[in-house]
């Protein structure tokens, strides 16, 4: 899919905008705080319809003003879609062709961009439930009946959540037999995608970076062993969830973690390879490795929706060594996909060909 | 805008029904305001009349004007099939299908801790009660496919399973997250022919 033309009004710093985008590569150059994430948080905000920085939508209005609007034109499949958008502070209003959106999931399901931006990132590594949620965005776009799924289990553990609280052992029953249930439909899809991403994790980073260590991404459930063991083994331990008033197992508790290791000695390639966790890549490392995660993110989407999904790269070259930098830009031209690419200076050894580089400063885009 | 007082009561009144926002309200009490008199004072009356005379069927809990509702007073229909449903008016819906000959018996709503609805504030003493006075070949538990109507079932197969020859579960094929409610005759045909053995 491709943004043709975005317009914006009374969003964050852009009083006015409207700017006709390339179909690949659009770099924007400009210094911070002049509203290069702005823009692209508009552009994700187009196909998530919710923005990776703030959970307030409200937020997004410019300062003074009451009403925010974007509209874009999407080609999507050969069919050119006019897209709008209203945030006024009683929430979102969606308009596709002219008609309003009344099932955001559907929308949602139809367009697809994926968000690169140091924030982001920086509150993935830190927190557990930052990469529950990254991956649940993940599974739910190779498979849309999962976010079903986490709304029937959030029902189910919010109303566990109130037993525990409450002692009461003997209700636990049922509502612990529907929480093994669903985890482990969750957890097997889970376990899917982790499995398709490892497929071609590691020729993603070796292509991105020219090294030659093996990635991968290493899912880590709450809940082990066989599933159908899990209800009974939840009703033995529901003093302990009593003692603390909340549940300590399943789903909701599990963990994603990435690991590297040198790559196997040729004289033998079955050796144990000696993995080094997340926890000790360098910045660098940890960027490049998510990089290499979403492009393995993204071929799978294209597969399964035949779309190419828009990559929206904020500050994408900070802290990678000008090498790298020049490596990753011949890469990413390569790509099929529309990309959106800040950087606060052009970057040197990375000049784009075919870019349309765009300058922004103070909310205004030459 | 100056609304007169008692349009302002009415639009207020109407608007409280589900899926009746202020715009509906408003169009339903101009309507009522152009039509004749009489159509004012039928409304009022069968709104009065329905408080009055509705009560729950002494045996079943659904809606009945006598002690028994006309599904337990008919002796055409089954004794031994029973079929367990949420809502009163759950019981219509499946009998507007004309799909089930037997008799039904209303839960008056599912667990939901959340709720403060626990198997106490449900009719489940007086199903088991029926129950256990007459046998019954199949218990059929047509609560909704929500999780709330699931955690429902599992707790019935629990706690009446031994006592009934055949437990069944309606809910496999009703839309997920959906209410019997909302579900048309012919799901509501395939659900009850392709009612599966249930026990949690
Ligand atoms: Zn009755």
């Amino acid at each position: 899919m491709v943004i043709e033309e975005l317009g914006l009004s009374r969003f964050r710093n852009y009083p006015e905008l409207f700017v006709r985008f390339s179909e690949k590569l659009n770099l924007f150059i400009g210094k911070n705080g002049q509203g290069k994430t702005n823009l692209l948080e508009a552009v994700y905000l187009l196909t998530h319809l919710e923005s990776f920085r703030t959970a307030k939508l409200s937020h997004l209005i410019q300062n003074g003003a009451d009403t925010a609007y974007l509209k874009a034109t999407i080609l999507r499949g050969g069919i050119r879609h006019k897209v709008k958008l209203e945030i006024s502070g009683k929430g979102r209003k969606v308009w596709l062709d002219d008609m309003p959106v009344k099932k955001i999931s559907t929308y949602i399901s139809s367009f697809y961009s994926f968000i690169f931006n140091a924030e982001s990132l920086h509150l993935t590594r830190l927190f557990t439930q930052h990469r529950r949620g990254l991956f649940d965005r993940y599974v739910s776009f190779m498979d849309p009946a999962y976010l079903q799924e986490m709304k029937d289990f959030r029902v189910v553990a919010a109303q566990k959540n109130k037993l525990l609280k409450k002692c009461e052992k003997t209700a636990l029953e049922p509502w612990n037999h529907l929480f093994a249930a669903k985890s482990c439909v969750m957890m097997e899809k889970r376990r899917e995608v982790v499995e398709k991403i490892n497929q071609s994790l590691t020729f993603h980073f070796q292509q991105l970076t020219g090294r030659e260590e093996i990635l991968r991404l290493k899912y880590l459930p709450s809940l082990k062993g066989p599933p159908d063991l899990w209800e009974d083994w939840l009703n033995r331990h529901a003093p302990r969830e009593a003692a603390v008033g909340y549940s300590l197992w399943g789903p909701h508790r599990d963990d994603y973690r990435l690991e590297m290791a040198p790559p196997p000695p040729t004289e033998n390639p079955s050796a144990d390879p000696e993995w080094k966790p997340e926890p000790l890549f360098s910045q660098g490392e940890y960027r490049i490795s998510m990089l290499a995660l979403q492009m393995a993110m993204n071929r799978m989407v294209t597969e399964k929706t035949g779309s190419n999904p828009v990559l929206v790269l904020d500050d994408l070259f900070a802290e990678l060594d000008t090498a790298i930098q020049s490596r990753l830009m011949t890469h990413l031209e390569k790509l099929p996909n529309q990309l959106f690419i800040t950087h606060t200076e052009t970057p040197v050894n990375a000049k784009p060909s075919a870019a349309r580089i765009r300058m922004i400063q103070s909310g205004k885009i030459t | 805008m100056n609304i007169p007082p008692s349009l302002e009561r009415l639009v207020e009144q109407l608007a409280r029904l589900p899926g009746v926002g202020q715009k509906t309200a408003q169009r339903h009490a101009f309507f009522i305001l152009r039509e004749a008199d009489a159509y004012a004072r039928a409304l009022a009356a069968a709104l009065v009349e329905v408080k009055e005379k509705i009560r729950f069927c002494r045996e079943c809990f659904g809606y009945a004007e006598e002690d028994l509702c006309a599904v337990c007073r008919d002796p055409g229909r089954d004794p031994g099939l029973l079929c367990v449903v949420e809502q009163p008016g759950n019981v219509f819906v499946i009998e507007r299908s004309g799909v089930f000959k037997g008799r039904y018996h209303v839960l008056m709503g599912a667990v939901s801790p959340l709720d403060g609805i626990g198997p106490d504030q449900l009719k489940i003493r007086e199903l088991d009660a029926r129950v256990s006075a007459h046998p019954v070949r199949e218990l059929i538990i047509a609560t909704n496919p929500s999780m709330e109507g699931e955690a429902t079932a599992l707790h019935l197969s629990r706690l009446l399973g031994a006592k009934v020859e055949k437990l069944t579960r309606l809910a496999r094929g009703l839309p997920v997250g959906g209410s019997l409610e909302y579900t048309d005759e012919v799901t509501l045909h395939q659900a009850f022919s392709g009612r599966q053995n249930f026990g949690g």
